[in-house]
């Protein structure tokens, strides 16, 4: 035994050894691509102090993934949990919580939140922005409502642009493929001592997983930016841009079937930037109609918000820096079919964040944040952070509070629908009535963090691993009580002639209200390794685990043994090679696995589901190659390439159509030039 | 027999021929430590050199990602070529270690010392000490205090810089470091003594994360770095120096025609960059507060302030 372990030292050791005189050249050493750290970005920091849990997707990320939307970037993100239900809904969430309609993220655009307070999720394709503008997407997969207010309560995904001078001159880039998918986008910046300014358009199109000549719908999109230099450092930015939707299909809930959305999306934004402060203001709104597939009827769905941030930083001595700030936000939304009349919130917000350098190594830090709400009133989230770092290991212990408000829809929805219900032959379908009612009594979804973190560089700082383990604890969390009411027998025998002895629904009545408490623990562990100057790998594992903490008393079906909510997969999996080498040629290969889940749905009557959803693999690669001085590119991109067709929600169970597509294969080719 | 006596004349005419032609080819080797472009880059002006001056090469290639070094060496033995010409540290080693009696010429080696021996000259890339350091008086007049990190096997590099910067008038703040894991603490040491950190080529300490580690911590300490090529200015270092890569190996090609007309490698003394490129990063030197002349600006390679892709 000790020889065994004597040699095993020796061969390890000796691997070791030899990994590390494995070096390169000084002449290479030169010629090396080291990863960009300045842009037009006002503070950067190292990963490593960030105090959270953080992953940074970089443009080079984007390009090589193959991906053409944003949540197929993410998928392979640990921590991060996508769901397609269509080709074009798609869900991010964090840490668990993958719903229909997710809305415990906050997602912004270079600081500018997208996330629509009305319904209380996020539409990945009403950005107005093209991937091509994208500098990097950073995930804080932290609960950070301390800095960005109620929503941020799995975390934050920050999508930075690039800044004007990257994308200085004109850039068009094509890309087709199966499905009729087609990318088409241009974005032209132009750069002055004083006065910049960019311009970009896409046109998005792609078709359904299940039809391929079916549409999934058309967006389009365009952007624009202008920035004037007022002096050294004075900054002052406008922008604005629209998306426009045409017939994008969108599954609402199993009762109401899917609808096809034409409409807009915009904003416009101004920046001031004068040394350490920073004012930002905008404008958005949401101008859709919604035509129901199952009934015909246009329902239309008209939101604003306006919303103004102040911010200022300032060094406070040599080891603290501070940053405080103040914003407010009115939201108003029209009266629609699902909310009977007008109404508006004004929100207030104050926050206070310090770091604290203690000594050389570590750093302290401590903020809260003051927010009040009509309804909610005030809230007050706090959160501590210590970072201690030792050459390259990084070691850090966070604990947070979030919460995450009630939308309008939460509160004020008020829906009536009406569908029929088939019975056995020769029965004809019976008429059966749903109520949709919000709560304006609702308490928030609360949400306690603790998590540790540990980063390190190991071997020359050829491998990188980053290991996050957390503990939440969640209260109220939101859910829908269901009341059905059955036809009395004389109802029957007045509507059919007779009674068929079956307990028919008459109606089916779901109200907003604070769930139990649950509790989730879980961790993710990164590694990424730099093989040679061209060649790099990463591999990824996550687990999560929610579990209820008293039976859901408004569900039927509870998993007696465990209470665990089966929705959110245990277990996932990416490892990944990226290849790039110096003639222009470039390859990644990506293998992503997510464990099997189960979902709670309902039928048409209103009765409860567990559906299972089997695990599932996607391979995905891309092969690029660069020419006329990195100028111009062609690539080849295929996603899911082994066709393993899956469902990421389930499909339905009793309905008139479906709920979710099968996922499938797809293959793009891509050709882009920039002069 | 008619057809016979034919076809021997036809032999004895083309066979003189062909001979003489083989005769008038240059026969080269070329061994690549790796594909980087600058090899190639260095390789292309060099046969184009030769090309202007009328000769003729029969070119073998050797690559040492492609192709193990010994069977390379074995090929090359056998065919006895007139030069063999190595471009990279790595490959030059090699010629010097396990070529027999055939002269070698090295191209793009940054220690020539370490290559340099009987039968062997070269053009080196390393750029002289006090060539640096006038760049760095010229670019950033205002540098007084010079940082340099480095590890054991750098010594005589360091040493070179120190006699240097006794004449142009500069502070230099040396530390020698065992590896890369120390890098963090000793520029945290540095980092408030120095107003500038230059960087040799060191394997033992710099990597693509040790590298971005250190541009930050330049932003934030405002000092400026200057780096080992316009790769480490487009990642955010101020100014860096490259050679010109195709100057060198049309430097390479003259040495070549020497050693073709009759004289010996060791008779030829390496040569030294002598043409050197400067790459500066506006966008550093904006967030630095640094103004760099015009001047400067027009002769050089600009990142953050022209199209760069």
């Amino acid at each position: 035994m000790c020889v065994l372990i004597l040699a095993s030292i020796l061969v390890f050791g000796t691997g070791f050894d030899i990994m590390a005189r494995e070096g390169i050249t000084e002449e290479e050493l030169l010629f090396m691509e080291i990863p960009i750290v300045v842009t037009a970005a006002k503070r950067e920091q190292p990963i490593t102090e960030a105090p959270a849990a953080v992953t940074v997707i970089t443009a080079e990320d984007i390009k090589q993934s193959g991906a053409t939307n944003i949540p197929d970037i993410l998928r392979t993100v640990p921590g991060v949990d996508m769901m397609a239900i269509t080709a074009r809904d798609q869900q991010v969430s964090i840490r668990g919580f993958k719903e229909y309609m997710s809305d415990k993220l906050l997602v912004m655009i270079d600081g500018r939140s997208i996330y629509w307070d009305a319904e209380g999720c996020v539409f990945w394709d009403s950005i107005p922005i093209s991937l091509e503008e994208i500098e990097r997407i950073e995930i804080v997969k932290s609960p950070s409502s301390s800095l960005y207010g109620a929503n941020a309560y799995c975390g934050v995904i920050n999508i930075i642009t690039k800044s004007l001078d990257k994308l200085k001159g004109t850039k068009v880039g094509l890309t087709g493929g199966d499905h009729n998918t087609l990318l088409a986008s241009v974005v032209h910046s132009g750069v002055n001592e004083k006065i910049s300014y960019k311009v970009s358009t896409e046109l998005d199109r792609t078709n359904e997983w299940r039809n391929k000549d079916e549409k999934a719908g058309e967006i389009s999109r365009v952007n624009a930016l202008v920035e004037y230099k007022i002096g050294e450092e004075n900054e002052l930015s406008v922008s604005g841009g629209r998306a426009h939707w045409k017939d994008r299909k969108l599954f609402t809930a199993e009762a109401l079937g899917t609808g096809k959305l034409t409409g807009n999306f915009d904003y416009l934004q101004l920046n001031y930037n004068c040394s350490n402060i920073k004012f930002r203001t905008f404008l958005k709104k949401e101008n859709v109609d919604t035509h129901q597939l199952r009934t015909g009827e246009i329902r239309p769905w008209r939101t604003e918000t306006y919303d103004a941030e102040i911010q200022h930083s300032m060094n406070i001595g040599e080891r603290n820096f501070l940053v405080s700030g103040a914003s407010c936000r009115y939201n108003v939304i029209g009266k629609n079919s699902f909310i009977p009349e007008k109404n508006s919130q004004n929100l207030w917000a104050f926050f206070l964040e310090d770091e604290i350098k203690i000594m050389d190594r570590s750093k302290l830090t401590l903020g809260g944040r003051y927010d009040w709400h009509p309804l909610i009133k005030e809230r007050f989230s706090p959160r501590g952070n210590i970072l201690y770092s030792l050459n390259d290991h990084v070691f850090r212990l966070s604990v947070g509070k979030a919460y995450h408000n009630p939308s309008f829809i939460d509160s004020y929805m008020y829906y009536e629908e009406y569908g029929t219900i088939p019975l056995p032959s020769p029965l004809p379908p019976v008429p059966v009535s749903y109520f949709y009612n919000g709560n304006k009594n609702l308490k928030p979804e609360g949400i306690t963090s603790y998590e540790a973190g540990y980063r390190a560089a190991w071997f020359k700082k050829r491998v990188v691993t980053d290991l996050n383990l957390f503990y939440n604890e969640y209260t109220d969390l939101f859910t829908y009580t269901k009341t059905t009411t059955p036809y009395t027998s004389a109802e029957l025998i007045a509507l059919l002639g007779f009674d068929p002895g079956l307990t028919i629904i008459k109606s089916i009545s779901s109200i907003r209200q604070n769930g139990g408490d649950s509790k989730g623990v879980g961790g993710e562990i990164d590694i990424d390794v730099l093989i040679n100057s061209w060649l790099s790998g990463n591999a990824n594992y996550s687990y999560q685990q929610i579990t209820d903490q008293e039976d859901d008393l408004f569900t039927t079906i509870v998993d007696e043994k465990n209470k665990m909510r089966p929705q959110y997969p245990k277990n996932k999996v990416n490892a990944g090679l990226k290849m790039k080498l110096e003639n222009g040629i470039s390859a990644n290969f990506v293998a992503h696995w997510v464990d099997k889940t189960g979902r709670y749905i309902y039928d048409l009557e209103g009765n409860e589901y567990l559906a299972d959803i089997d695990a599932y693999t996607i391979f995905n690669t891309r092969v690029g190659y660069t020419f006329l001085k990195g100028n111009a590119e062609v690539s080849l991109s295929a996603f899911n390439i082994f066709n393993d067709k899956h469902y990421e929600y389930p499909s339905g169970v009793n309905l008139p159509d479906f709920s979710s597509d099968e996922i499938g294969r797809r293959v793009a080719a891509n050709v882009s030039y920039k002069f | 027999m008619k057809k016979k006596i034919f076809l021997f004349a036809i032999f004895c005419w083309a066979f003189p021929m062909v001979w003489c032609s083989a005769d008038e080819q240059t026969a080269v080797a070329v061994i690549f430590s790796s594909d980087i472009e600058p090899y190639q880059q260095a390789w292309r002006s060099f046969k184009e050199f030769l090309d202007q001056k009328k000769v003729a090469l029969r070119v073998s290639k050797y690559n040492l990602k492609e192709k193990q070094p010994e069977a390379i060496c074995s090929e090359i033995n056998k065919e006895k070529p007139d030069l063999v010409f190595t471009l990279g540290s790595a490959a030059s080693k090699l010629a010097k270690e396990k070529i027999g009696d055939i002269p070698v010429l090295f191209c793009m080696v940054m220690d020539p010392q370490a290559v340099i021996g009987l039968n062997i000259t070269g053009v080196s890339m390393d750029i002289p000490a006090m060539m640096k350091l006038e760049n760095i008086k010229r670019v950033l007049p205002d540098v007084k205090k010079i940082g340099l990190i480095y590890s054991f096997k750098l010594t005589q590099q360091y040493e070179k810089i120190l006699q240097a910067s006794e004449e142009l008038g500069f502070q230099i703040i040396g530390m020698e470091i065992a590896s890369g894991k120390e890098l963090h603490s000793a520029l945290k040491e540095m980092s408030h003594q120095i107003d500038c950190f230059l960087m040799i080529p060191d394997p033992e300490i710099y990597f693509p994360q040790s590298v971005k580690y250190l541009l930050l911590e330049s932003l934030r300490n405002k000092f400026k770095v200057v780096g080992l090529s316009s790769f480490y200015t487009k990642a955010g270092a101020l100014v860096s120096f490259d050679c010109d890569y195709k100057d060198l190996g049309r430097q390479a090609g003259k040495i070549a025609l020497r050693i073709f007309n009759g004289e010996k490698p060791n008779d030829i003394k390496f040569i030294i960059p002598g043409k050197i490129k400067v790459s500066i990063n506006l966008i550093t030197a904006e967030r630095l507060g640094i103004e760099i002349s015009q001047d400067i600006i027009k002769e050089a390679i600009v990142f953050g302030g022209e199209i760069f892709e």
